[in-house]
């Protein structure tokens, strides 16, 4: 009786890495907008902030098997959209903006060389995008990403009761019809498979 | 520090050659740009670019009759790929009947134009559709009967080519090889098929193709800078690869032949850098048939070229342009 909507993201990359492919669109529907919002804002081009978040899942499905990820799942994803966007900046053939902005960046002077601390205050302006998400995703986002309650835990306080959740199923279902396309065919296996 | 110019950070970052100040730095610059940029892409940008790259990410099983599935979304773009195809040639009788069955599979082609490259170089050519093709040394390449006629351009490649295709939204490049089936419908792209073992791969240098393998019916959408390769029935593994490196066999000794000045002007000013310029819409449409050496000079190879098609040249060196004119003026 689990509704996976409210797995947290440690249990959703397990069962990724065990090859339930599920779980992957679950992450990659929690985490698209954040990744893909911070890349815009960065890279100002985006149709290629989209080819770098997409290149960052791609490289998280071909890897499932070896995946060894330090910390969490959003710092992995947030730290790899960060290093593709430098490695898109850096092969930019004519001299760019980049450059410009980062020149005056240097002789600016004013910031911090302590890396845990950029590192955190990076995490925390792309989770700012969490407040633009759909109001149950936030939920589940928040109490997931920020708490170490288990989904048990988190279908309790969003009261996800055995009564409700059918009901819930069916509405997220219409929901992502349109959205999952041929996936959706899975989703719903899958969680006809819970009952 | 000061050493480093601010482009080149982004560079030193990425290929881990950063001190830790150098890294804090381009960090915190990237912090300063989340935080100055508040502007976002609307919520209808966000899910639409959501929508298609999932439709990338994630290869599917598909059946012959989904294969109409995949329509215009991707309205492509221009699409430069490799695809290798390596079969074995193994002595014992299973391997033969498998080719046998591999090539009455792949091969709906049953009669059409053969095009063959010479033995010794590789040779630039102009197909009736418009579109260029270079193929490698010994390679071959079947044009159905109806290539200019139908609603799909389609081919049967073996060995390697690089393609140049005329866009024509309507009716889509498809090139089999082996089993292996892939649709560009954008306007360049490069591909191997070889006698070797079954593995196939693709690679993709710019824009997007779909390939899938008709045994397993795995269907995959490429990437620019990405490689696929089918191996049995598992999930098609992608590689992200340096596509214009996997190109590099293409800069090796070339033989135009038969094809326009026009037509092979992207390919002069690759080879050397510089930008040409011709005047004359006779001129761009002469054809010629003449070999390039790999290492040959431009210079060289510019002045046997105009020889050969009774035109002169100007070589303007500090503007990298050369500007080719009829004899006569």
């Amino acid at each position: 009786m689990i509704d996976k909507l409210s797995f947290t993201d440690n249990e959703l990359l397990l069962a990724f890495k065990r090859g339930d492919q599920t779980s992957f669109k679950l992450l990659y529907e929690r985490y698209w907008q954040l990744l893909y919002v911070s890349a815009c804002k960065v890279i100002k081009d985006e149709d290629e902030a989209k080819d770098i978040v997409q290149e960052v899942f791609i490289s998280l499905l071909n890897n499932a098997g070896q995946l060894e990820i330090q910390g969490s799942i959003a710092n992995y994803l947030y730290t790899a959209v960060r290093y593709k966007v430098f490695d898109a900046i850096s092969k930019q053939k004519v001299r760019s903006d980049y450059a410009d902005s980062m020149t005056g960046f240097v002789n600016s002077q004013s910031y911090t060389t302590d890396r845990m601390v950029l590192e955190k205050e990076i995490n925390l302006e792309i989770e700012k995008e969490i407040q633009n998400l759909p109001q149950k995703m936030r939920e589940v986002f928040e109490l997931s990403r920020k708490s170490d309650l288990s989904h048990k835990e988190i279908a309790e306080i969003l009261k996800i009761s055995d009564k409700t959740v059918k009901k819930q199923i069916s509405n997220a279902i219409k929901l992502l019809k349109p959205k999952f396309g041929g996936y959706y065919l899975l989703v719903v296996s899958v969680i006809s498979n819970i009952f | 520090m000061k050493n480093t110019q601010p482009e080149d950070l982004f560079k030193k970052y990425t290929a881990g050659n950063c001190s830790e100040d150098e890294k804090a730095l381009v960090e915190a610059w990237y912090l300063s740009q989340l935080k100055e940029n508040t502007s976002r892409p609307s919520d209808v940008k966000i899910q639409k670019a959501k929508d298609e790259a999932w439709k990338v990410i994630m290869p599917v099983k598909t059946f012959r009759t989904s294969i109409y599935l995949w329509s215009a979304a991707a309205a492509v773009l221009t699409a430069v790929l490799a695809l290798f195809f390596f079969q074995s040639v193994k002595t014992d009788e299973s391997a033969h009947s498998k080719l046998a069955n591999v090539s009455s599979k792949s091969a709906p082609i049953l009669k059409g134009t053969l095009l063959e490259a010479s033995k010794v170089e590789n040779s630039l050519m102009k197909l009736p559709d418009g579109s260029t093709v270079i193929l490698e040394k010994g390679t071959t390449l079947t044009l159905s009967p109806d290539f200019n006629k139908s609603k799909t351009r389609e081919v049967v490649l073996q060995g390697k080519a690089f393609f140049d295709i005329y866009h024509d939204a309507n009716r889509r490049f498809i090139i089999h090889s082996g089993n292996v089936k892939t649709t560009v419908l954008g306007t360049a792209f490069d591909v191997t098929a070889r006698p070797g073992s079954r593995k196939v791969t693709v690679n993709v240098i710019r824009g997007r193709v779909k390939v899938e393998d008709n045994n397993t019916h795995w269907v995959t959408i490429l990437p620019k800078n990405y490689q696929v390769e089918f191996v049995d029935t598992e999930v098609p593994r992608r590689i992200a690869v340096n596509a214009a490196k996997e190109l590099a066999w293409k800069q090796a000794d070339l033989e135009f032949t038969d094809v326009s000045l026009g037509d092979a002007q992207p390919r002069f000013e690759e080879q050397f850098g510089y930008k040409m310029d011709i005047g004359d819409t006779a001129l761009k449409n002469t054809t010629f048939t003449y070999s390039m050496r790999k290492k040959e000079a431009m210079e060289s190879f510019i002045k046997g070229m105009c020889a050969f098609i009774g035109a002169s040249y100007t070589i303007d060196n500090k503007n990298k342009i050369i500007s080719i004119q009829p004899l006569n003026q």
